[in-house]
């Protein structure tokens, strides 16, 4: 499971990433309070660089999953009815917008009414593509995926993955506000997640015959990939709390924020990878077919 | 054997070999084997043919419409005659005969004559010629003959490849014809029901054609699966017909077998091997409820009542006085049924009321159930069940028993063997006994046409038989056997496989499968139709057929001309056509024009099913059967004359097994394991087949309360032990067996890891080789075991 | 338009699977791709008398189901490169030009039907044996029936031999996607619904791509 479904995991996680980066940092240019010591403006180059090439890995993968990757092109014909379409469409369009966005800061000294257009616009195709890609999972034939939690799911891993990585980025240039805000949103995003799994299991519960076969596989022969998820999301959550505790002054040494982000990082990467590879056993469609 | 040896083995086959596998590969990799040879010259024939499936012992004889295609078969489909009615309905071949593309293009396939390298059992193997492989063959021959005398060869029981001039049938005549070998009588699937059957009848024709099944009104399929182990091609599909036409059916077995979901209206689970006890119990019911057919009794029957004994037996234990208890104190009552059969005692009751007062009723007996320790028994019970409750010698009844049909039934073997002048014959299943202990054996083993042997056996000829390993009881002492060279000094393995029973070959003759030569076969047990099984494509490699390895084993040994009598595989064909024609066919056409035709059979309706017993049931006095009294004889003064009222009693009785969950090792091992046929499989043929498996994966079925117990997963290897040996394989957790009993089904290859557990899943490598008392036959399905989780 | 489909007598079917192999030799399909399978559907319990008899309360059948052709298919309108669609003849085929193996119309269905085949890349799924309709045969499943539990025809001509059931447990969501089945259910259907009964043999049905 953890190896079957790698391309999908991949691609599905390193575009929420890459979304996830974007509306945060975009976020932080729209409150310039968190910018105080003009810290996105010194990374204006790199982060959304990152972001592109996380974007880029995700795409890369995708076509792993295809039969016939050179024909991927054509996935954008039934955008009337198909979801996958759409996600095609607007993940062109979000990478589109990112790298018009990187031409642009890339090719001038100074912030430009453009920059700013394009960047709502990579946020705004990013978050329709966040939608798009939730939405492709609530068939009616998958009805462990056709809820709500879909959306929580893959907009929460969104900023779940996000916020770290953002953090790590800004630990040396960034500002104490903006590190606290990082870290801040950062473990309250882990405690919706962990309160949200009882919710999450009541819900598989309540689901019909799909739902109690996927609380077998939870507790059954998937539960150490279950389990192990969880584990991780509260290491995790230790370490970004231990970081509050450390980012609690403008001086902030940079090397004791390091490791600890890091690990939380890697911690919700490896947490997140086995909640999707989760996600994809959990495929059961009705009536058991 | 490691599974290490097997790889390595198969491994140099592929190479030397190239891959036979998806049929466009095929003819590159044919084309690329043989330079020398234009692929042109090959290709006899393209087109479809109709033709019989290849004919492996199942109870089935279907029609196949084959598509070839440059020499190589690319489709197959069945038959497609216009009219399916019931009289004659299409012969439909089942999903083994479907898939019988990935067995003739299996990449395992012997391709060339090998002679072992390694120690006996270890698979290893070279590569021979066919010149070198006759002269060692018939070497050996000679060399064994001389030394020990023609009782010292022998060639096993085998039912792999089964049309009349395949299989065993060559091999026989060709040692007929240099002095004979040991010969065996019954068989590894009817030996007790063949043998108890004519106790009661006198006869073993006990059944009604098919067709007569649609005036039945009440159907018991008793241990009876016309749908998994296919008793007759479309024998389930008439059920159907009965259903349709208002009789009600009622399946008694401990698996709720495929036959249960798709033709009964009811399904009974019974504990395995106490199908006495239910019938003892219902005849108690019959008798209390005064619902016997008395006048038959008193007219047809002897022994029911005192008053019904023969002279001079008159104060021995009657049928009655063993129902009711008179003798042993215990009555046979329904209550008493239940704690032994699982059934609870008001089912058996109704189940009685039902099969005595719904009529005409018929009991059909499998023959799993007769596979079992005292296996003759519930062959004679069910037989007398039918007997007095009136259901014999009418339309829509059933004499249970055997039951070959009324009217004559198929001849098992037109090809002409000759005599074999060794007299002594053995049972076929004590041939291990004969191995060990021959010269020791007396007629109390079964032992037949002489006092004594002169010779264990030293030679064994296996051909189209797994039975040396897999099908045979308690693998992990057989092989202890085989392997030691002492004893059998010499083994030659005739087959299309590298079966297990191969493994333990000297010896290894590449036969071609049944569709690259030529045979033919009539219905088996029920079917009024000849099939033809004309040669379609060429045989692959360097394998032939059955028939011509003998024959060039005939000129080795001098024999050659009066072993062919100058005839090929096609001149025999259309030789035993004609002999069909003589005998149970006179209508048939004539061989040129069923092969000019491309029919593929010649088969004719049966609008009017004849009854077994019509006669007699109308006229006892002018029409006596062929028992010592002429009548039914639930007493047997030929049985009780043997003096083993115990094990062998004069009237049907329930007999607690020699393993059974009454018994004390039941602490050890107190799971009942069955060995029932596959759906994909034919006994051991077919095992290796990718899309069988596919379809049907060899498993430990259990249910869900004895998974519960013992911590087992659906899906996860368990392991089925007992003092004889151990099986893994993964378990399937089914509702469909009853508590108390596991299934294992026969037939998957034989394969031990290193520490000797049966990792490919043979029901034998915990069975048991215990013979039956009276037949001497197999009671391979009485086994009891423990299961557990395995961890490596 | 016409719309053809399959009879299946839930009833009679013995799980033999002889139309699961038929198609897989017409159609010669590698080992995980299955597009007829059969289904074995098992649920319910023994309860065990103090004389240590059993009584099971049980409901069990097999289903043999392949693509159903529906009227308002699942996996047309998830198609994201419109290489599904539905003929004259009510067929839904898959186009494999325009197909490129993303396998979403798998999970969109929810009976199973499209499969994907590691050799070709691409989706692929029961035509219903369309060049043997071309030449009024039977498709290979139907013909293969040993027990003539499965028929095919136009679904209007389907109804009035067979009646216009198109539904047994658990076949899910048949009255919105109208797959084009006639089915008789087998005796114990709505015990098994009761008993919320499950398809035991999912390892012999997956397609294991």
């Amino acid at each position: 499971m953890l190896v079957s479904d790698y391309s999908l995991i991949i691609f599905t996680l390193a575009i929420q990433l890459s979304v996830g980066l974007i509306i945060l940092f975009n976020t932080f240019i729209y409150w310039p309070a968190f910018n105080s010591r003009g810290t996105i403006q010194r990374m204006l180059k790199s982060i959304p660089l990152l972001a592109l090439a996380i974007g880029i890995i995700g795409v890369l993968f995708s076509f792993l999953h295809l039969g016939h990757p050179m024909k991927a092109f054509k996935a954008i014909n039934h955008f009337e009815t198909s979801w996958l379409s759409k996600e095609i469409i607007f993940l062109s369009l979000y990478l589109g917008f990112l790298i018009l966005f990187i031409l642009v800061t890339w090719t001038t000294t100074s912030w430009k009414r453009i920059q700013k257009v394009l960047l709502d616009l990579c946020s705004i195709a990013g978050i329709i593509l966040i939608y798009s890609m939730s939405k492709l999972y609530m068939l009616p034939a998958q009805p462990n995926w056709n809820s709500v939690f879909t959306f929580v799911s893959f907009y929460g891993s969104s900023l779940l993955l996000a916020s770290p990585l953002l953090l790590l980025l800004i630990t040396k240039k960034g500002s104490y506000s903006s590190q606290r805000a990082l870290a801040v949103l950062n473990a309250a995003l882990i405690i919706i997640a962990l309160i949200l799994l009882p919710v999450f299991i009541n819900f598989l519960q309540q689901n019909g015959i799909p739902g109690q076969q996927a609380m077998d596989l939870l507790l059954g022969s998937h539960s150490l990939i279950f389990f192990g998820k969880i584990l991780l999301q509260i290491v995790a959550l230790i370490l970004i709390f231990r970081s509050l505790f450390v980012i609690r002054s403008e001086i902030t040494q940079c090397r004791q924020l390091t490791i600890p982000i890091s690990l939380t990082f890697a911690s919700l990467l490896i947490a997140q990878y086995f909640g999707r590879a989760l996600f994809y056993a959990l495929a059961l469609s009705e009536g058991g077919f | 054997m490691t599974s290490r040896d097997r790889r390595n083995f198969i491994r140099t086959s592929s190479i030397l070999g190239g891959s036979l596998f998806v049929a466009p590969h095929y003819i590159s990799s044919l084309s690329a084997l043989q330079p020398g040879q234009k692929l042109a010259d090959r290709l006899k024939s393209n087109g479809w043919f109709r033709l019989g499936c290849p004919s492996h012992n199942c109870g089935g004889r279907c029609i196949l419409k084959i598509l070839v295609q440059d020499g190589i078969i690319s489709r197959i489909e069945t038959d497609d005659r216009p009219n399916d009615l019931p009289e004659e309905p299409q012969l439909r071949a089942c999903l083994k005969g479907r898939a019988y593309r990935r067995r003739q293009y299996h990449p395992d396939r012997l391709r060339y004559p090998m002679k072992r390298t390694g120690h006996r059992g270890e698979g290893k193997f070279e590569r021979i010629s066919w010149d070198e492989a006759t002269s060692i063959m018939a070497d050996e021959i000679i060399r064994v003959k001389n030394k020990y005398g023609n009782e010292a060869l022998y060639i096993p029981y085998g039912t792999g490849s089964y049309s009349q001039t395949n299989g065993r049938w060559p091999a026989v005549r060709l040692s007929n014809l240099i002095g004979g070998s040991l010969g065996f009588y019954n068989s590894y699937s009817w030996a007790c029901i063949s043998k108890a059957t004519p106790t009661v009848y006198g006869t073993s024709v006990t059944g009604n054609q098919r067709q007569d099944w649609l005036n039945s009104k009440y159907i018991i399929m008793w241990g009876w699966n016309p749908a998994e182990m296919k008793d007759g091609t479309n024998s389930d599909y008439l059920i159907k017909l009965a259903r349709k036409n208002g009789a009600r059916v009622v399946c008694i077995d401990p698996r709720k077998t495929m036959s249960a979901v798709a033709l009964a209206d009811e399904w009974i689970p019974i504990r395995p091997g106490t199908d006495v006890a239910m019938m003892s119990a219902m005849v108690f019911v019959m008798m209390d409820e005064d619902l016997l057919d008395e006048s038959f009794i008193s007219s047809h029957c002897q022994g029911f009542r005192s008053n019904d004994m023969p002279a001079g037996y008159k104060n021995q234990e009657s049928y009655a006085d063993y129902i009711l208890g008179t003798k042993d104190s215990i009555p046979k009552t329904p209550a008493w049924a239940e704690k032994i059969t699982g059934i609870p005692a008001e089912t058996i009751v109704r189940i009685a009321r039902e099969y005595a007062t719904i009529k005409p009723a018929m009991l059909y007996q499998g023959y799993g159930m007769q596979r079992r320790a005292y296996g003759e028994q519930v062959v004679r019970a069910g037989c007398v069940l039918a007997a007095i409750s009136g259901n014999i010698g009418i339309h829509g009844g059933w004499a249970s028993g055997m039951a070959l049909q009324a009217g004559g039934g198929p001849r098992w073997s037109v090809f002409p063997t000759g005599r074999n002048p060794v007299r002594a014959r053995i049972p076929s299943f004590l041939w291990t006994e004969a191995v060990i202990r021959g010269t020791e054996l007396t007629d109390k083993e079964g032992l037949k046409g002489t006092t004594a042997l002169k010779s264990n056996i030293k030679f064994i000829w296996a051909v189209a038989s797994n039975a040396l390993i897999n099908q045979h009881s308690n693998i992990n002492r057989t092989s202890k056997i085989l392997k030691d060279e002492t004893q059998v000094e010499f083994i030659a393995v005739q087959d299309q496989f590298l079966t297990p029973t191969g493994m333990y070959a000297d010896l290894l003759l590449p036969a071609c499968t049944q569709l690259e030569t030529w045979g033919l076969e009539d219905g088996w047990k029920y079917g009024e139709e000849v099939i033809l099984m004309p040669q379609i494509v060429e045989p692959a490699f360097e394998s032939k057929s059955d028939y011509r390895i003998c024959a060039e084993i005939a000129k080795k040994l001098d024999v050659y001309e009066s072993y062919t009598q100058g005839m090929d595989e096609k001149a025999w064909t259309r030789k035993l056509w004609n002999a069909f024609k003589q005998s149970r066919f006179p209508d048939l056409p004539d061989f040129e024009t069923i092969v000019e035709s491309n029919a593929g059979l010649h088969s004719r309706p049966v609008k009017n099913p004849k009854i077994s017993f019509e006669d007699f049931r109308n006229n006892p006095a002018a029409n006596p059967l062929k028992t010592a009294s002429g009548k039914v004889e639930i007493f047997s003064t030929e049985l009780h004359r043997l003096n083993n009222p115990k094990e062998i009693p004069p009237i049907p009785k329930y007999i607690q097994e020699w393993e059974s969950p009454f018994d004390a090792t039941v602490s050890r091992f107190p799971l009942q394991v069955i060995g029932p046929h596959y759906m994909g499989r034919v006994h051991s043929t077919h095992a290796n087949v990718d899309w069988l498996k596919e379809a049907f994966p060899q498993r430990i079925f259990i249910n869900p309360i004895d998974a519960a117990s013992r911590n087992i997963k659906d899906g996860k290897l368990i392991k089925a032990f007992n003092d004889r040996g151990a099986v893994i394989l993964k378990a399937r957790i089914t509702n469909s067996i009853m508590p108390g009993v596991i299934s294992i089904p026969q037939g998957a290859w034989w394969q031990a890891d290193e520490d000797g557990n049966d990792i490919g899943g043979s029901v034998n490598t915990i069975s048991s080789e215990r013979w039956t008392p009276l037949a001497f036959g197999n009671a391979q399905h009485t086994i009891m075991a423990e299961a557990k989780l395995y961890k490596q | 338009m016409t719309q053809y489909g399959f009879y299946i007598d839930v009833s009679a079917c013995s799980g033999c699977k002889t139309c699961q192999i038929a198609c897989k030799d017409k159609n010669n399909l590698d080992l995980g791709v299955l597009w007829r399978r059969v289904y074995e559907i098992s649920g319910g319990d023994w309860l065990k008398r103090t004389s240590g008899a059993w009584e099971p309360r049980l409901a069990n059948y097999y289903l043999s189901i392949s693509c159903n052709h529906c009227e308002a298919p699942a996996c047309l309108p998830a198609c994201p490169t419109e290489a599904i669609f539905k003929n004259e003849d009510g067929l839904v085929l898959i186009n494999d030009n325009k197909c490129i193996g993303c396998k979403y119309c798998e999970w969109a269905c929810p009976y199973g039907a499209p499969q994907f085949d590691i050799a070709s890349g691409l989706m692929t799924k029961c035509d219903l044996c369309y060049d043997y309709l071309k030449d009024s045969k039977l498709p290979s499943c139907v013909s293969s029936c040993p027990m003539r539990a499965l028929d095919f025809g136009q679904m209007d001509v389907l109804q009035e031999k067979y009646g216009s059931n198109r539904s047994v447990y658990p076949l899910p969501r048949t009255d919105e996607l109208k797959p084009s089945l006639v089915i008789t259910p087998h005796a114990e259907a709505k015990l098994a619904e009761e008993l919320s009964a499950k398809i035991v043999n999912k390892e012999e049905t997956e397609n294991v791509s």
